[in-house]
Order: C-alpha cells, then structure tokens, then sequence
C-alpha cells in the first residue's frame, strides 16, 4: 500500500514538527477565543506559510483547524460562550457539568471526544478517500433537502419534552433564517433597508447572544455564586471507567462528524447537532441531557473533529473545500503552486501522504497539548460569579463584534440574550431553534433548485437511490419518535424534565 | 439585594459606554470627510493605509489584496492594512468605504460582480457611487459539460435546448453575478431557454455538475480547470477574445457568434471613493501598475490560474460602465 511506502524521513523534520507544535497552540487559542473559529484562525496565520515548504505549510494550516475545532468547545464549557459554531451543542451539557464544579472533567470529555473524533477523521481520510468522494459527489439537492429535513425531525422531536413548542422553536428558527436576501431572485426579505441584515442574521452573533448573554441574564440571579470551590476538580483526566461510559458515543460522533463532512456545505457545525441528537435519541437516560450528560459533551466533540478529516476529502480528490476553513487551505496551496484535485495524487504522491500522516501526527498533538494547557482555562471558574459574569458578557461581545467588525452584530447578540432568556424560562427549545436556523437556508435553496432541477415534479425525492434512503430514514424515526411518545417505557411523566 | 441592583447597572452602563463610543467613533468619520480631503496630497502617503476586502478572510479577493498590500507596502512606503467587511453581497464594505474622507487612505477591492449587483438592484447603490483605479487579474468564462454529454459541440448544446425549450439545467454561481450575465447572453444570442441553477460559489457547482446533478456548468475558467485536464469536463467555449494557449481546439464565444461575448472576464479591481484627488488617484495607479508587474505578483497569479488584467483610467471606466449597462438592461428582462 502506498500509505506506508512513503518517506517518513520527509515528514519528520524540524519544520514540520514546529508547525503541527505551533499551529495546534495556536488553534486552540483561536478556537478558545469566541467569534473567532477556525476559518479566520487559518486566514490570519496563512500569509507565513507563504515562505514555507508546501508540506509543512499544509500541516500548520490543518494543525490550526483541529486544535481550533477543539478549542470552540473550551469557552464553551469554561464560559458558556460558543467559541465556534460547531462547538455551541457542547455549551448545553459542557457548561452545565463545569457549572456543577466539575469544568476539568467537562474539558477531559471534551478533549478525549475531540482526540477519538480527530483520529476517526484521519483513518475516514487515510483509508476511505477515493470511496468516500464519489460518492459525497452524487449528493444532489434533493439529498440535502432530505437531510436538512431529517435533522429537524431528530431535532424537535427530541430536545424537548414538549413537542409542540419544541415545533414551534423549530418554525421560528426557520423564520428567522428567512432573512437576508432570496439567493435566487436577489430581492430582500425581511431587512427594514438595513445593510446589515442583507446576508442575514449573523450566525455567531446570534449563538453567542442566545447562549452567553442569557446565561450572563441567568446569573445575575446569584452572584456571590462560586462554581469551583476544589482545585483537584480542575484537572482533565478521565478514569477508564469514565471514557467507557462515553466510548460508544464517540465513535457514532466521530462516524457521523467524518461522514458529514465529507458533503460540501453542512460542515462541522450541523454534524455536532446530528451527534448531539443522535446520542440523546440512542440514550437509556434521555432526561439527563441538558444537566451536564457527559456523553452529550464527547459526541458532539467528536462529531465537530471528525468533520476536519472529513472536510479535507473532498479538497484533496476533487480541488472542492467542504468547508469555510479548506476553502482557505484551498488558497494555501495554491499559493505553493500546487492545485488540489484529481491528479494531485499522481503529481504530488508523497505530499498527500505526508499531509495524512501529518495530520495523524496533529491529533495526537492536540491530545497532549490540550492536556496540559486547559486545565489553566478551568481556573476561570474558580472566580466568584460578580467578577465571571462581566467578563463573561465582555468577552462574548467583543468576540461577537471581532467576527465581522460590525457593532450591528452586537445589539443582535443582545437582543438574542434577552429572547434567549424568555425562552429557557417558557421551557422552548433552543436547540430546536438554532439547528432550524442553520438548516433553514440549506433546506430552502436545495429545495427551490431540486425542483428547478425536476421541472417543477416533486418526484425527484423519491426516485433517487441516496433520496430514498434518507427518506426511510425519516420515516423511521418518525415512526419510532411516535411510537416512544404512545408507549413511554416505564418513565414516568413527571420524572421528566424539560431540557432547556 | 441592592448589591446586585448595582452590578445589573454597572454592567448596562459598561455595555451602554462601549457602545456609545463605537457608534460616536463613526460620525467623528463622517465629520471629517468635510474637512479632510484637500489638504496633504503632496506627501501622500503619510500614514497606514486601508484596503477593505468585501469578502470573508481566505476567499480569492483577500488572498489577492494580501498578496498587492505586501508588494505595494515598498511602492508606498507605508503600512497596509488589510480589512475584511464581508456581508450584503459587499453593500457593507461599500458603504464602510464610502464612509471614510475620500483622501485615498482607504482603497476597496471588489470584482466585476459590483457593477452588476449595482445594476440588478440588490445593493442600493449605483455606478456613480465608486470609482474605480486599476482592475489587478482577470479569468475567463467557460461552458462546459461533463464527460458522458452528448454534447460535442455547442451546436449540438444549442440544438438540443432549441428542441427541448426550458429542459436543460445548466448549474452555475450566484445569481446576478458574472457568470450569470455570460449565460443570460448566451440565451438571448442562441434564441435558446435553459434553467440557470445558482450555488452560493463554482465550487458548489462544480459538486454538482460532476454528480451528474445538471446538464453544463457556466463558470470561471480556474473553477474547471482541473477537471477539463483530467477529462472529467469537456469545454463547449470559451468567453476570451482569443482561443486559449492551453487549449487551442476549444471555440470563442464570438467565434460560435455570440457576438456580445467577447472578453466577457471576471476581473478583481481597486476602487477609492469618487472626489478622491487626481494626484492621489494617479500615485495609487502607479503603485498598482509597478505591483501587477513584479515577477512575485505574476507568480500569484499564475499559482491562482488568472491572467494579468491591468486596465485604468478612462478604460477601466468603460469597461465597467459596459458591465453595468449590460447587467441593467438583462437583468430587467429576466425580472419580467
């Protein structure tokens, strides 16, 4: 095999090491810094590798983007701010059990999900790559209708106990991802004239808002709260017992991560909902998830670091970026001279290799780092709340404006919160409203173009191969989602309670 | 109880002061584009200045304003600083750009898809708004079709949609941009109908066309490049005045007479705002002109697959009064 003919002497030199070294503390710091993820990390650090040898350039860009994906989820659980899209499903129980004053064990969940996630990933890039894109590329839009639509049914039918309201969120979350201009006549929906508001609401903005402003509205209930009061609680090592209980979660995240990452255009932030959602659904302990459910902080982490192996398929195979972040890989290497795509791996055999090692060698990287460097963002806990909770609000707004240098994002991040609260109050899902959102505007144009496409014949869903299966897979959970209500094995209703 | 009351209300006040002084920072801007402007032209320039890039971090326009900021920093002899205002199909970078004093300190970069999102309506702003300096690098425009097409030629591509009115699906980027007003063109010269799919970029069209998910792709010629070598992609025609080096047997649009595509590029270009000093305008074309002419610059380029595009002056204007009228006049048809 080809994998292992070649040579590693090529990959092992002092430059590369620094970089994956280099990158991955500085992508987890990226990552840590909410409003900035892994796309800009890569962005601002791009104009050095310009003088670099093309492998060594990669690997400091994909050490970047796993060890920012890893560190979205260290605000997350530490602050209860999102630090990247793909790490808001881990706020939900991440900061939930860091709250409950264990934030080391929250990071050590976190961090084993990211690393399983991270290696699954490599393996899906090693091994299945050539298999893999052809067949993401036979996904057409009427699949990615199908699976916007299945994330929805998983979404509302099981983050929260009452379903109604739980489709309610899920309408509003479309609703509000109607905004902006209609991608295909150009007109403007929703914007009042406002230039702002012409691409839409801005995504961090609002998971920001939702998330950190509202918990910042929650603590101001109890401030001389002081959530981690043992140091020994800082620490992130796990027990054996620990990573086996969450072990089998892991593997489904970093399975569905690698897979959806693979398609272009959903990307690590939907794959870390259908992880979280997935591990809900397939729990014994539904009611646990949303009071600090470890395994609905390993799922999602995993999902969000498989999704890096993931996206990084099509762009090597096809020149095609599954993601904002590999689009600007994409620019790396064009940049070295080197265009990615179907030839590259006759033209350039030993740097694609290289980058696969590579980029083993970067999570593991990521692993010990992580290790060692969290555990310092854990002692923010150790802070009493008068003093967290300002610079909780601070930080999540200075991240919200340095996303896209806009104050108009921050009143939404604002007016989010204040929406935010009433909504965890009236027991509607947020969950629900925020994958609705990101789905939405994928729902929509795939739906307008599967019939552009179909001339206007809704048969185009189920005359396709992929189509059908995602189909029954609907049908299937809605089937069972209908089923569990009529029959609740042996729950009792009042035990219970509403998530979020 | 009132310990709380007090830190709800340091925190507002916190919030509110921050706020306060970011949006009183925009109308000490917008007062000193009376007053700045005349002055100083002579040393320009004295202090940093400004590229604003419409697009997200990483996408071909920052990486080509990275790539002229580094090489233009010795012509200027002064720091640049590159921001992204992304957003509102570039209406925000617009706007933030026409904003600041028109003393030449911020240059906006942008693509042939300005004047045409001008002209659709999409942005409210109108060709009069801008002005542009110097167009940097250019691409041509392709039709093309996947390898088992039974399409050979354009002629058969024609033929077929001339039978067949409205059943083909040709998947492309964007709508109201370039390669959307390539393709209006070649309907309204060919006398032929077909469905214009748009993706949110080439790449996603590019996904599609070789899933088999549509019929011919319009798109930049760096988007199919790849593909067309490996064979996975047959071109049909080519939007470039002349037949290409790389691949000589491939036909011209005007050559297939689609006259009104002729040299119908994507092009990426500096602006400043209108009212901008002469002297000033004329220090930056210069600059732009020495920057596209180093050896590093055309090696960007050719890394990037793009041509070397340098237009300025009464030219440039044309060709982008051109752009606008056309956008105008096709857009206006298609919204009937």
């Amino acid at each position: 095999m080809e994998l292992f003919s070649m040579d590693f002497s090529t990959l092992f030199t002092i430059e590369n090491l620094i970089a994956i070294v280099i990158g991955t503390l500085y992508g987890l710091l990226i990552g840590a810094l909410p409003g900035l993820g892994a796309t800009i990390g890569i962005a601002l650090i791009l104009p050095f590798t310009y003088a670099m040898s093309p492998l060594g350039a990669i690997l400091l860009l994909v050490a970047v983007y796993q060890g920012a994906e890893y560190g979205g989820s260290i605000s997350s659980i530490v602050l209860g701010v999102p630090g990247t899209p793909a790490a808001t499903a881990t706020v939900i129980d991440g900061s939930v059990m860091a709250k409950k004053g264990y934030p080391g064990k929250a990071l050590g969940y976190s961090l084993t999900g990211s690393y399983i996630g991270g290696l699954v990933g490599a393996l899906v890039l090693m091994t299945l790559t050539i298999p893999l894109s052809t067949v993401a590329i036979k996904f057409g839009d009427p699949e990615f209708f199908l699976l916007g639509i299945l994330g929805l049914v998983c979404v509302a039918g099981l983050s929260s106990s009452d379903i109604p309201k739980s489709i309610i969120s899920v309408l509003l979350g479309l609703l509000l991802g109607m905004v902006g201009l209609d991608g295909f006549t150009g007109s403007q929906r929703f914007t009042f004239g406002s230039l702002s508001l012409l691409d839409g609401v801005s995504m961090i903005a609002l998971l920001v808002g939702m998330f950190a402003v509202s918990e910042v509205l929650f603590t101001l209930g109890d401030l001389n709260k002081r959530y981690v009061t043992e140091s020994k609680n800082l620490k992130t090592k796990l027990t054996w017992k620990e990573i086996k209980m969450v072990a089998k979660e892991m593997i489904r995240g970093s399975i569905i991560g690698s897979f959806v990452g693979v398609l272009p255009g959903l990307g690590a932030g939907p794959a870390s909902w259908f992880a979280y959602t997935e591990a809900k659904r397939a729990s014994k302990n539904p009611e646990t998830f949303g009071k600090g459910e470890p395994n609905g902080i390993a799922a999602p982490e995993a999902a969000n670091n498989g999704a890096v192996g993931g996206a990084l398929v099509p762009l090597l195979t096809l020149g095609i970026p599954g993601s904002p972040a590999t689009a600007v890989i994409l620019g790396a290497f064009l940049i070295q001279g080197i265009q990615p795509g179907p030839k590259v791996f006759e033209t350039h055999p030993d740097l694609v290799y290289g980058i696969f090692w590579g980029f083993l060698v970067a999570t593991i990287a990521m692993y010990y780092l992580g290790k060692y460097t969290t555990s310092l963002w854990a002692r923010m806990l150790t802070m009493p709340n008068y003093a967290l909770t300002p610079i909780i609000l601070i930080i999540a707004l200075i991240g919200v404006y340095a996303s896209n240098m806009n104050i108009f994002d921050v009143w939404v991040a604002i007016v989010a919160g204040v929406v935010a609260y009433f909504m965890k109050k009236l027991d509607f899902s947020l969950p629900a409203f925020i994958l609705a959102f990101i789905l939405g505007p994928i729902i929509e144009t795939s739906l307008r173009r599967s019939l552009s496409l179909s001339d206007g014949s809704f048969s185009i869903f189920f005359t396709r191969g992929y189509s059908i299966v995602i189909l029954i897979l609907i049908l299937f959970l809605l089937g069972a989602m209908i089923f569990q209500k009529r029959n609740p094995k042996g729950k009792s209703k009042d035990t219970e309670i509403p998530n979020l | 109880m009132g310990k709380k009351c007090s830190i709800l209300v340091i925190t507002f006040l916190l919030l509110a002061t921050v706020l306060v002084a970011c949006s009183s920072s925009t109308k000490t801007n917008e007062n000193s584009n009376q007053s700045g402007g005349e002055k100083n032209t002579s040393d320009y320039p004295n202090r940093p200045i400004t590229f604003v890039v419409p697009f997200s971090a990483g996408g071909s326009g920052d990486i080509m304003t990275r790539e002229v900021a580094k090489l233009a920093e010795k012509e200027f002899g002064q720091t640049i600083i590159v921001e992204n205002k992304e957003g509102g199909s570039g209406a925000i970078a617009l706007n933030y750009a026409l904003s600041k004093p028109a003393d030449g300190y911020t240059i906006l970069n942008h693509s042939s898809t300005l004047p045409l999102t001008m002209a659709s309506g999409e942005i409210p702003f109108e060709a009069k708004d801008i002005q542009p300096v110097a167009t940097m690098v250019s691409n041509y425009q392709v039709l093309a079709v996947p390898k088992d097409s039974p399409f050979i030629t354009f002629q058969d591509f024609v033929e077929y949609a001339k039978n067949n009115p409205g059943k083909l699906n040709v998947v492309s980027s964007q709508t109201y941009g370039t390669t959307h007003i390539f393709s209006l063109k070649i309907m309204e010269e060919a006398d032929i109908n077909f469905n214009y799919i748009a993706y949110d970029g080439g790449s996603e069209a590019l996904t599609r066309i070789l899933g088999g998910n549509g019929d011919a792709i319009t798109s930049s010629g760096e988007v199919v490049q790849q593909q067309v070598e490996s064979g996975d992609l047959r071109l049909l025609g080519v939007s470039s005045a002349e037949r290409l080096p790389t691949h000589p047997d491939v036909p011209t649009f005007k050559e297939l007479g689609i006259t009104s595509i002729d040299d119908e590029l994507i092009w990426r270009a500096y602006f400043v705002r209108p009212g901008t000093p002469e002297e000033i305008v004329e220090k930056i074309t210069e600059v732009l002109r020495k920057v596209s002419e180093t050896p590093e610059f055309k090696e960007y380029a050719k890394n990037t697959n793009q041509d070397i595009y340098f237009k300025t002056g009464e030219e440039l204007t044309e060709v982008f009064n051109n752009y606008y009228e056309d956008g105008k006049e096709l857009f206006e048809s298609i919204k009937k």
